[in-house]
């Protein structure tokens, strides 16, 4: 978990990217991709736009591309006012994921005239280049204001599938093999990520159970709340004593997981989701799993995936009740949902899961329980549904099927395509499941959009400095 | 020899050719026509000459040869005599003017429409900005279209300490700029200007240049803040979005953010009511949910409560909620399925819109 740089791109951004790069006619093509950079232990570029280098106007052959300079010219404007880094990227249609000389020469020309070039007072500390191979395979290196050079460790898409391409990954200049899912090959690579696991009751505990036995090497455990006896019946490890000195449910299960992996980092953030040091722990990880019962936490999930390109897979169950005509409680079905949010396409916010009014109402649960209680009364607020608790028979099915959702996106073995199950619905009652396209959901863009850690922090005040 | 005339049966005129230097004649009529002030002007070609009246008005009107022209008392009887072949007519200032050139300085236009030197003239323009004339310039009559005209006094803004004054000289000096705002210049201040190019002290003979871009505003502090003279320090107890803190300080606002409790209040003091209610001046408070902008802002809450003047019955007002042990009355006002908040283009300053329209519709 030594990984000092990773670059990423979301899918729709890549798709086109690599259409581009890779025309068919066997020829280099090249672009440039203005990214957000947000340092740390693990810097992470962040591209937000990229700017396509015209096929007509550049000279382009099978080894070498000669390209407008009034591109780059463009791409250093657009970035100057960002404060943006810029990573030029071209393609080597021969299959060679590896810098030619050819590409150091063209470097050590051009990255120092960038840094030259920048009028802005503060400018970006880091420039680079990036070749992509037919296959889509990305390697990509940077170079800081002094011209040093180092290489990404990490070039990531989150799409419809999640694809990561490991500098360690590749053999001279040949692209990685492609990894089958549920085989040694997943364990090694998930040994290589970070997962956040937002929630550690009912759904999070089993999530974070299966990332734990799954292999994934660094598990972020984020939320505030005590075991109690209460939660005996449905959160995995937790025991009588952990109840009766009330301990964190994040450290308990950190405890869990340190007796069977030692292979692992398992960091307990003893916080709610809708603080600011629980948004910049989940910020450092490489994927989502949203297991909270709080609409505040789903919204603060949903906007963490726009603004720092990460995959999101938010879980959710219900057992709803009615009243029948003679007065008892009835069952009316046991649900789990499972959504997959990718950056740049649809959202918690658009498919529904919770609205300005529905978080508002959350607020003023919390804030003032009377207040929340006259105005549902006046009718002010709306839908309140009755349901049961849940039970871990239903959070089990539904963690795992999440689980499941994020190994068929990162080692894809599908039958169709990956964008057919951006939302899965299952009905235990009519033993009936249900999926939703991504392009069933509407998309609009979104103003977070790659914009990292900006302040304040995802476009929240509250969690501003 | 010397003629005379009956002084009841003298009126004197004022003529001027496009030059307009004014010069005066006599007629013995105070409904002369035109052919006898050509005459009384001394003018040859009479059948050449186009006589303009400039009436009492302003208007200008052009008067055929055997036309009466009725003369004002007590004002001066202007009229404007060329060679023309045609008119040209345009308004300025809701005024019907003609002139028998194709084009007409700036000086002439001020001085025929009666504008004074403290105010521009501008010409409306349908797709762009109104285009000012300025010094010097000449305006082409040929060009314009149904060309409207009008004057506008340059009016100079500032904002003192939260109190917003108009000069309408571009330069003021400190001192004045407080004693406008009603300010003692003399009660010792310090006083910051600020504006784009940043903020910097000033003393009381410091003269500020308003034509200055970005001139935002004088900040006063008093020298010292003695025990019992402290200025009310304004709590900030949240955050509220860049674009709301900067929109509320453009305005001048004093507002605060209070939690009580674990209610988060936004309030705006001194908020200015529209003309119908019991008082001018509330307090106003708006509720920010801890996941705003996600959360929408819905209703709004007064201090004190108000009744309307007329003596009707406001909907929805019933409900009395405390801040920080105040009574604020709430105003039931919720957002259209039509119109529903939208978190990434909502924020307090649009809500403060929807308020200022309810607020207006009880007394509209």
């Amino acid at each position: 978990m030594d990984r000092k740089w990773t670059l990423a791109l979301s899918g729709f951004q890549y798709e086109r990217l690599q259409a581009h790069l890779h025309p068919g006619d066997g020829l280099e093509a090249a672009a440039i991709l203005l990214c957000r950079l947000v340092t740390g232990d693990r810097s992470r570029l962040l591209v937000y736009n990229y700017i396509l280098a015209p096929l007509t106007s550049s000279a382009r052959e099978r080894d070498h591309i000669i390209w407008p300079g009034e591109v780059l010219s463009r791409a250093i404007d657009s970035a100057e006012d960002e404060g943006a880094s810029l990573v030029l990227i071209h393609s080597h249609p021969g299959s060679m994921l590896a810098f030619s000389s050819i590409d150091d020469v063209s470097d050590r020309d051009i990255v120092p005239h960038i840094f030259a070039g920048w009028s802005e007072q503060s400018p970006a500390r880091y420039h680079g280049s990036a070749i992509m191979t037919p296959d889509g395979a990305i390697r990509a290196r940077i170079y800081d204001a002094e011209h040093n050079e180092q290489m990404v460790d990490l070039v990531t898409v989150v799409g419809d599938d999640i694809k990561y391409f490991w500098l360690e990954d590749i053999e001279g200049s040949n692209p990685p093999a492609v990894v089958q899912p549920f085989c040694d090959g997943m364990t090694d690579k998930l040994g290589r990520l970070s997962v956040g696991i937002v929630g550690a009751s009912g759904t999070g505990s089993i999530t974070a159970e299966q990332a734990a036995r799954m292999g994934f090497g660094e598990i972020n455990l984020i939320d505030f709340d005590l075991v109690e006896h209460k939660n005996l019946n449905r959160i995995l490890n937790s025991s009588i004593a952990d109840a009766q000195e009330s301990r964190l449910k994040v450290n308990m299960l950190k405890t869990a997981i340190e007796s069977y992996r030692d292979n692992c980092a398992v960091n307990a953030y003893p916080l709610n989701i809708s603080e600011r040091e629980a948004v910049l722990a989940a910020s450092k990880c490489d994927v989502l799993f949203g297991c909270v019962d709080s609409l505040e936490g789903r919204y603060a999930l949903d906007l963490l995936a726009q603004a720092m390109l990460l995959p999101l897979f938010d879980v959710g169950v219900t057992i709803p009740t009615r009243v029948s005509t003679d007065g008892r409680v009835v069952i009316s079905d046991a649900f789990g949902r499972i959504d997959y949010i990718q950056p740049g396409r649809s959202t918690l916010f658009t498919r529904e899961v919770y609205n300005s009014e529905s978080l508002r109402a959350e607020y003023l649960a919390a804030a003032d329980p009377d207040a929340f209680r006259d105005e549902a009364a006046e009718g002010y607020i709306k839908g309140i549904a009755h349901e049961a608790p849940s039970v871990i028979a239903l959070n089990m099915q539904a963690a795992s099927a999440s689980m499941l959702e994020y190994i068929a996106r990162a080692f894809p073995f599908r039958h169709e395509s990956n964008a057919n199950y951006a939302r899965t619905i299952f009905s235990i009652a009519s033993a009936e499941q249900d999926h939703f396209a991504e392009n069933s959901f509407s998309t609009e863009e979104h103003p977070l959009f790659a914009t990292g850690l900006r302040e304040p922090l995802l476009g929240i005040p509250s969690l501003s400095e | 020899m010397t003629k005379t005339i009956d002084m009841k049966d003298e009126y004197i005129l004022q003529i001027a050719g496009t030059d307009l230097n004014y010069r005066s004649v006599v007629v013995a009529d105070h409904t002369p026509t035109a052919l006898q002030i050509l005459k009384a002007g001394g003018f040859k070609d009479l059948d050449q000459k186009t006589v303009i009246q400039i009436l009492p008005t302003g208007d200008m009107e052009e008067r055929r040869p055997a036309e009466n022209c009725d003369l004002a008392s007590r004002k001066p009887n202007r009229f404007i005599i060329a060679d023309a072949d045609c008119l040209f007519r345009f308004i300025l200032d809701d005024s019907h003017l003609v002139w028998p050139e194709d084009s007409i300085s700036e000086e002439k236009l001020r001085a025929i429409g009666n504008v004074n030197d403290k105010a521009d003239i501008f010409i409306r323009r349908e797709v762009e900005v109104d285009e000012v004339l300025n010094k010097g310039d000449t305006l082409d009559l040929t060009a314009l279209g149904t060309e409207v005209l009008y004057s506008k006094s340059s009016r100079w803004k500032l904002n003192v300490q939260g109190v917003k004054i108009e000069s309408v000289d571009p330069e003021i000096s400190v001192s004045d700029a407080l004693r406008q705002a009603e300010f003692d210049p003399d009660q010792g201040w310090i006083i910051i200007l600020k504006s784009a190019s940043g903020k910097r002290q000033v003393d009381l003979d410091f003269i500020i240049d308003l034509r200055e871009p970005g001139i935002e505003k004088l900040r006063l502090t008093p020298k010292e803040i003695n025990n019992g003279e402290v200025i009310a320090e304004y709590r900030r107890d949240f955050k509220l979005l860049p674009i709301d803190e900067k929109h509320l300080n453009e305005m001048g606002a004093d507002w605060e953010t209070i939690i009580d409790g674990a209610r988060r209040w936004f309030v705006y003091h001194a908020y200015i009511l529209p003309s119908g209610y019991n008082v001018e001046q509330i307090d106003l408070a708006v509720e920010v949910p801890t996941n705003y902008p996600g959360g929408q802002l819905d209703m709004f809450f007064c201090y004190p409560a108000l009744t309307l003047s007329a003596g009707n019955i406001i909907a929805q007002t019933q409900t009395i909620e405390s801040i920080k042990g105040q009574s604020f009355q709430r105003w039931s006002r919720h957002r259209g399925h039509s119109s529903p908040w939208n978190p990434q283009k909502d924020n307090l300053i649009t809500h403060l819109g929807l308020v200022e329209e309810s607020l207006v519709r009880e007394v509209g």
